[in-house]
């Protein structure tokens, strides 16, 4: 059973062998093989190929998570280390791809990672990086901004 | 065939639009955004357009307070967000997961630094970060512990702070009672008196936060009892509740436990679904208030 392999269809056509076992990482697919169907081929419409990629190389390190500390520490190194890979952009397509998918593990790590990212962020970089509108008027922001005063002490300076 | 569950999946699969219909969709969005802005970006990442709150949610909880401040001024919903109760409370547990206890250790007065408006303290907010700030009051004393990182100092003679010393949100409360009783004894120049501790909780059931004094008025010439003086900080009022029992904590959210109004009463235990009493101890001597140390009111 475990040998079984499946075939992960991304949105642009790029197709992926995986082990059964890696494929129920991720929980949407895993809920589609519940009922003991056959299924061979997955169409997963909301991912491109190279986001998929990276899902299922997580997964695939993730695949038998051990207990011991050991195997623990080594797994949270090699997170930090493949998370180092993405600039902000990519971060943020894996997360909606994370999401979609319903891989919790790697929800949680790339949602930190993000936090970690944006924390020396300006608003206006936050404004651009996540597509928000500014709806304030100019006297709005501005009393906003003289409330919270000492949080932008230091954080001024935008971040290349 | 599929059956029922995988068709149900398959449905979630296609709600999205085939990729030539998505790369329409992609461009009139993408001319609506710069309409919008008024300005040319160099680049913009479709998908972003499509974040849905909830993800951005997550990501703002796992952040600092510093930042979340300053994200205020994003927009208004980020705005709403990061200032809704539900939210708050769930930055507070990741935080706690991430960081440990968020207030580790604060000094009472720095070295060198009096005299000045109010006083800097260095407040040390977990293992990793500690910062200095300055406090705009000068309490000479604070409750034991904090409550989900609130603050509150106190002294006897003047009215009390509370205070997030991650945010500098603080505010102040009146007098009570029994910090009257002692202003008044020392102007008529009666200098010798207990000194009894404030304590500050959150009410499990209404999930407000209250300050408490817990004292004996027969060392002011009241009646030989424990009083309990409560501060509310909802209806921004001192009251006395009138117990025949003091609850002091409450235990795995049905049992009460209560010490009586004289400091030789026994504590009980008090179960609030069948509404029974149980001795839990038996003072041989006056012991004085008794603080349960493990959870004043919050958990």
């Amino acid at each position: 059973m475990s040998s079984n392999k499946i075939v992960l269809t991304s949105s642009d056509g790029e197709s992926f062998e995986v082990e059964e076992v890696v494929a129920r990482k991720l929980q949407i697919v895993g809920h589609m093989l519940e009922d003991d169907c056959v299924i061979n081929e997955i169409p997963l419409q909301n991912v491109t190929g190279d986001i998929l990629s990276m899902v299922i190389e997580y997964c695939k390190t993730h695949v038998d998570e051990e207990e011991s500390e050991e195997a623990q520490t080594k797994l949270k190194t090699w997170d930090e280390e493949f998370m180092k890979k993405f600039d902000i952009k990519t971060l943020l397509q894996i997360i909606l791809a994370a999401n979609y998918l319903n891989v919790k593990g790697l929800l949680d790590l790339v949602s930190q990672t993000i936090a970690d990212t944006i924390k020396d962020y300006t608003p206006e970089q936050i404004r651009e990086v996540f597509g928000v509108e500014n709806d304030y008027t100019e006297e709005e922001e501005a009393e906003v901004r003289k409330e919270n005063a000492w949080a932008f002490d230091e954080a001024d300076t935008p971040k290349p | 065939m599929f059956k029922d569950p995988f068709k149900d999946s398959t449905i979630v699969v296609a709600l999205k639009p085939q990729s030539s219909v998505d790369q329409v969709g992609a461009k009139t969005m993408l001319k609506r955004h710069r309409s919008r802005e008024n300005q040319t970006k160099k680049r913009l990442c479709l998908s972003l357009e499509f974040l849905p709150h909830d993800l951005v949610e997550l990501i703002l909880q796992r952040l600092p307070v510093k930042p979340l401040l300053r994200f205020k001024s994003v927009s208004k919903n980020w705005k709403s967000t990061i200032e809704s109760q539900r939210f708050q409370e769930g930055n507070l547990i990741c935080s706690r997961q991430a960081l440990g206890p968020d207030v580790l250790l604060m000094s009472l007065c720095e070295k060198g630094d009096a005299g000045l408006s109010g006083h800097a303290r260095t407040v040390m907010f977990s293992l990793a970060t500690a910062s200095k700030v300055r406090f705009p009051f000068s309490g000479s004393m604070f409750c034991y512990g904090h409550c989900d990182g609130l603050v509150c100092f106190y002294c006897v003679y003047a009215p009390s702070f509370v205070m997030n010393p991650a945010t500098k949100w603080h505010r102040s409360f009146p007098l009570s009672g029994y910090q009257q009783l002692v202003i008044e004894r020392y102007n008529r120049l009666y200098f010798k008196f207990i000194s009894f501790k404030l304590g500050l909780g959150r009410d499990k059931f209404r999930g407000i936060y209250k300050a408490v004094w817990l004292y004996s008025s027969s060392e002011y010439g009241l009646d030989n009892v424990t009083t309990c003086e409560l501060f509310d900080f909802s209806t921004n009022a001192w009251r006395k509740p009138e117990f025949a029992l003091l609850p002091i904590a409450v235990r795995e959210k049905k049992w009460l436990l209560l010490q009586g109004r004289d400091f030789l009463d026994p504590v009980v235990i008090y179960n609030l679904h069948s509404k029974s009493y149980r001795l839990f101890y038996k003072p041989r001597e006056p012991v004085g208030p008794v603080y349960y140390l493990q959870s004043l009111f919050s958990a």
